[in-house]
C-alpha cells in the first residue's frame, strides 16, 4: 500500500515535471507578441508609441491590392516579420514586410473595424462582422472562434495572463481564456466600437455607444463608470495613471485611475479618433479635418489642417530631442508625418486613409487605404526593389541569404555611395544585434563575436546603414 | 451703414395713398423703398397676428430693427444691407415656441431674402425632466443628470438642450439628437468655464429644435428653471 502510494506520487511528480514546461510554454505563447507593432495602437495601453523610427521620406515602397476596402482595420507587425490586416472582403491577410502576400483567411463577415492582435505563439486574433472573434494560426488555419451576439467591431487586447478582451455590437465586453473559452461578459447599454485598453494593474478601460467610459476589473466587475454626453467610439489610451479618450459630446477627457476628472477639453467636434501619446505626454488625435495635439494639461498645442476628415488614429515616435514624430492619415488620401507641427513628409495614397499607421522595423510604416490596398512607406532594400536601382544608387548586400545557424554573412556597401557611416542589424523584434562602422566599397563579415549579439535565432534580420543623411537597408534570413 | 430701418407698413400705406392719386407719374414725391426681407409667421399653419419679429445682426447678436406681423402674419423689413442676419419671431411660450429664428445672409446691398414660414406651434414638444424648479444633485461624471422631453410629431427633427447660468450666460449645449433624452455630466462647454465642472446654483434650460438637419431655422422653448445642489454625503 505504502509502496503503491510512493509509486503514485512518483508518477504524479513525473507527470508534473513533464507538464510543467508545457504549461509554462502555453502561458507564454498566449501572451501578446513582443513584435514591433503587434496590436491596435501597438500596446495594451494604446499609446501607439513606437520603439522604431518611422521612414524618413514618404516614398511608397509598395502597394499591395487586397480583396476589398481597408477601412479602420489597421496593419500590425509581428515578431515573425509578418504584417496582418483585415479588409471588407472578409479576409485576414498575412504579408511579409515588403508587402508580398503569404496567405489570407476568409471569415464570415467584413473586417471593417477590427485590427488584428498577434500572440507570442504566432496566432492572430481578429473580430469580424459575422459576430465572431477568430483565432488563426501563424500559417493561416483556423484555431478556434467565439460567437458573440453582434458584429465584432473592436480590436482585441491581450492581457499579460493571456486573457483576451474585446467588445461586440451585442453591447458586451467579452473576456476569453487564452484557448477561446468565455471567461465572463460585461453588458453595457449600447453597441461597443471602442477597443479595450489595459492598465498596469489589469483594469480594462473601454467606451460604449451608450456614452460611458468604463473601468472593469480583471474579474469582470465594474470599477467605475464615467458618463459623457455622446457615444464613445474612440479607444482609450492609458498613460502615467491617466485615461485619455474622446467622446461624441466634443470633449477630450483625461480621467484619473479612480474615474475622477483630471481635465476635460471641449473641442466642439465629434471625436472618433483614438488618442496616441507622445514621449512627453502630449496627446495626438484626429479632430474634424485636423490632426490635433494637446499638452498633458489639456491645453491645445497645435492643429494641423488636412482639408478632409481625420478618422485615422495617429502613431508616435520619439525623435531627437524628445520631439514627437507623428504619423496620421486623412480622408483626403494622404498619410502625413509631422515632427512637432512641421510637416516632415506626406505620401499621397489617393484614397481615404482611416486605418491607423503602424511603424515596423528598419524605418517602414504600414497603413491601409479605402482603395483596398496595403501600403508600405519607406525605402525598399535594393535587392527587393522591383526594378533595377538607378545608377549611383547605393546597395547594401547581405549574402548568403538564407544562411544556416550562426553561419557567416558577408555585408557589402557598394562603392558608388562614397562615404562612411554606421551599420546596424536588427532582429525582427527590433533588437539591435550588431552595430559597426562601415565604409562604402568595403565588406565585413557578420559572425559570432566581433561585438555581435549571439547566438543568432532563426528568422529575418534587417540591416540599416546610414551616414546621417542617407539610409540604405537590406535583409537576410537565418535558418535553424 | 443705416441701422434704423423703417417698418414697411407705414411705407406701404404711403405708397397705397400715393397710388390713389391720378397724377402719380407727374408727382415728385419721396422715393419709397420696397422691403427686401419678408416672411410670414404662423401657428398651427394659421397666420400669427401681431407677433413681434426682430431683425438681429448675427455677429453681434444686436437687435437692429423689429416689426409686428399683420393680419396675414406677414412681416417685412426694408433696406436691410449686406451681411449675416437673424430673424426672430416671438411666441407665447405656452403652446408655442418662445422663439423661432432663421439665419440668412444678404450678399450685396439691394439683394433680398424671402424667409420660409416660421411656425410657432410646439406640436406636442414638451419638456419632461427635470421638472420646472426641480432641485437636483449637482451632475458629475458618476451621477449625470438626464434631460428628457416628449416630441410626438416632429420626426426628422433634432433637439438640443441649452443650459444657462444664474446670470443668463450660456453654460452648456448638448449634442443634437433625434432621441428624447440626453445626459449631462456637469462639465461646461461654453464660455470661460468650458471644460470645468459647474458649481451649485440656479440654472435655466431650453429645448432647441431644428426641423431638419442643417436647416437654418431653429425653434426654442421657453426657459425652465433647475437648481443644482451639492450632493448629500
Amino acid at each position: 500500500m505504502h509502496r503503491d502510494t510512493d509509486r503514485t506520487s512518483r508518477r504524479l511528480a513525473l507527470a508534473f515535471l513533464v507538464l510543467l514546461p508545457l504549461t509554462a510554454t502555453a502561458s507564454l505563447a498566449s501572451q501578446l507578441d513582443p513584435g514591433p507593432w503587434p496590436m491596435f495602437h501597438r500596446s495594451t495601453d494604446h499609446t501607439a508609441f513606437s520603439s522604431y523610427p518611422p521612414p524618413s521620406v514618404g516614398t511608397i515602397a509598395f502597394r499591395t491590392a487586397l480583396s476589398d476596402t481597408v477601412e479602420y482595420s489597421s496593419p500590425v507587425v509581428g515578431s515573425d516579420g509578418m504584417i496582418y490586416v483585415g479588409d471588407q472582403g472578409k479576409e485576414l491577410w498575412a504579408l511579409d514586410l515588403f508587402g508580398n502576400p503569404r496567405w489570407n483567411f476568409h471569415t464570415g463577415g467584413n473586417i471593417r473595424y477590427s485590427t488584428p492582435a498577434v500572440r507570442a505563439d504566432g496566432s492572430i486574433l481578429v473580430g469580424s462582422g459575422d459576430g465572431r472573434l477568430y483565432c488563426i494560426s501563424s500559417i493561416g488555419t483556423l484555431n478556434w472562434t467565439v460567437m458573440t451576439g453582434g458584429a465584432v467591431k473592436t480590436s482585441p487586447a491581450i492581457a499579460p495572463d493571456g486573457t483576451i478582451y474585446f467588445g461586440s455590437d451585442d453591447g458586451k465586453l467579452w473576456a476569453l481564456y487564452p484557448n477561446g473559452t468565455p471567461k465572463w461578459t460585461f453588458a453595457t447599454q449600447d453597441t461597443i466600437r471602442s477597443s479595450p485598453a489595459i492598465g498596469p494593474d489589469g483594469t480594462v478601460y473601454f467606451g460604449s455607444n451608450d456614452g460611458a467610459i468604463r473601468a472593469v476589473t480583471p474579474a469582470g466587475g465594474l470599477f467605475w463608470s464615467a458618463v459623457t454626453g455622446g457615444a464613445v467610439r474612440g479607444s482609450p489610451a492609458v498613460y502615467r495613471g491617466k485615461i485619455y479618450v474622446g467622446s461624441a459630446d466634443g470633449f477630450l477627457y483625461a480621467l484619473r485611475a479612480d474615474g475622477s476628472l483630471e481635465w476635460a477639453t471641449y473641442t466642439g467636434n465629434n471625436l472618433r479618433s483614438s488618442p496616441a501619446i507622445g514621449v512627453t505626454g502630449k496627446i495626438y488625435l484626429g479632430m474634424d479635418t485636423k490632426l490635433a495635439c494637446f499638452h498633458d494639461s489639456g491645453d491645445p498645442c497645435f492643429e494641423f489642417e488636412t482639408g478632409d476628415r481625420v478618422l485615422s488614429s495617429p502613431a508616435v515616435y520619439a525623435g531627437t530631442d524628445s520631439i514627437d514624430v507623428v504619423l496620421c492619415g486623412s480622408d483626403n488620401g494622404v498619410l502625413y508625418c509631422l515632427r512637432d507641427q512641421q510637416l516632415l513628409w506626406s505620401a499621397n495614397l489617393g484614397a481615404p486613409v482611416r486605418s491607423s499607421p503602424s511603424i515596423g522595423p528598419v524605418g517602414f510604416a504600414y497603413v491601409g487605404a479605402m482603395d483596398g490596398a496595403l501600403y508600405g512607406i519607406g525605402v525598399i532594400p535594393p535587392s527587393d526593389a522591383p526594378t533595377p536601382p538607378a545608377s549611383g544608387f547605393a546597395r547594401l548586400r547581405l549574402y548568403p541569404s538564407p544562411v544556416r545557424g550562426d553561419g557567416e554573412v558577408r555585408i557589402e556597401l557598394a562603392s558608388e555611395i562614397g562615404g562612411s557611416g554606421r551599420l546596424e542589424i536588427f532582429d525582427a523584434t527590433g533588437r539591435r544585434v550588431l552595430e559597426t562602422p562601415l565604409e562604402s566599397g568595403n565588406r565585413i563579415l557578420w559572425r559570432r563575436g566581433d561585438g555581435a549579439v549571439a547566438p543568432f535565432s532563426p528568422g529575418l534580420y534587417f540591416a540599416r546603414w546610414s551616414d546621417g543623411d542617407r539610409v540604405v537597408t537590406g535583409r537576410v534570413v537565418r535558418l535553424p | 451703414m443705416r441701422r434704423r430701418l423703417h417698418s414697411p407698413w407705414i411705407l406701404l400705406a404711403a405708397l397705397a395713398i400715393a397710388g390713389c392719386s391720378a397724377d402719380l407719374h407727374e408727382t415728385e414725391g419721396p422715393i419709397v423703398p420696397f422691403p427686401n426681407v419678408t416672411g410670414r409667421v404662423l401657428t398651427e399653419g394659421l397666420p400669427a397676428v401681431d407677433r413681434k419679429v426682430k431683425l438681429i445682426e448675427t455677429a453681434t447678436d444686436t437687435e437692429i430693427d423689429s416689426d409686428r406681423t399683420g393680419p396675414d402674419g406677414i412681416f417685412a423689413f426694408t433696406q436691410v444691407p449686406s451681411g449675416a442676419w437673424t430673424l426672430e419671431a416671438g411666441g407665447t411660450g405656452e403652446e408655442e415656441f418662445d422663439a423661432v429664428t432663421i439665419d440668412f445672409e444678404i450678399s450685396a446691398d439691394g439683394d433680398g431674402f424671402d424667409a420660409p414660414d416660421m411656425d410657432l406651434a410646439l406640436r406636442g414638444l414638451r419638456a419632461i425632466a427635470p421638472a420646472p424648479g426641480a432641485v437636483q444633485p449637482l451632475p458629475s461624471l458618476s451621477t449625470p443628470i438626464l434631460f428628457e422631453w416628449e416630441r410626438p410629431d416632429t420626426s426628422g427633427a433634432t433637439i438640443q438642450v441649452r443650459l444657462y447660468g444664474p446670470a443668463g450666460e450660456s453654460i452648456w449645449h448638448s449634442v443634437k439628437t433625434e432621441d428624447s433624452s440626453v445626459r449631462w455630466n456637469g462639465i461646461a462647454n461654453r464660455g470661460e468655464s468650458a471644460g470645468l465642472p459647474v458649481p451649485p446654483g440656479s440654472y435655466t434650460w431650453k429645448l432647441r429644435e431644428e426641423p431638419d438637419a442643417g436647416a437654418a431655422i431653429e425653434r426654442t422653448t421657453a426657459a425652465l428653471s433647475v437648481v443644482f445642489e451639492e450632493p448629500r454625503r
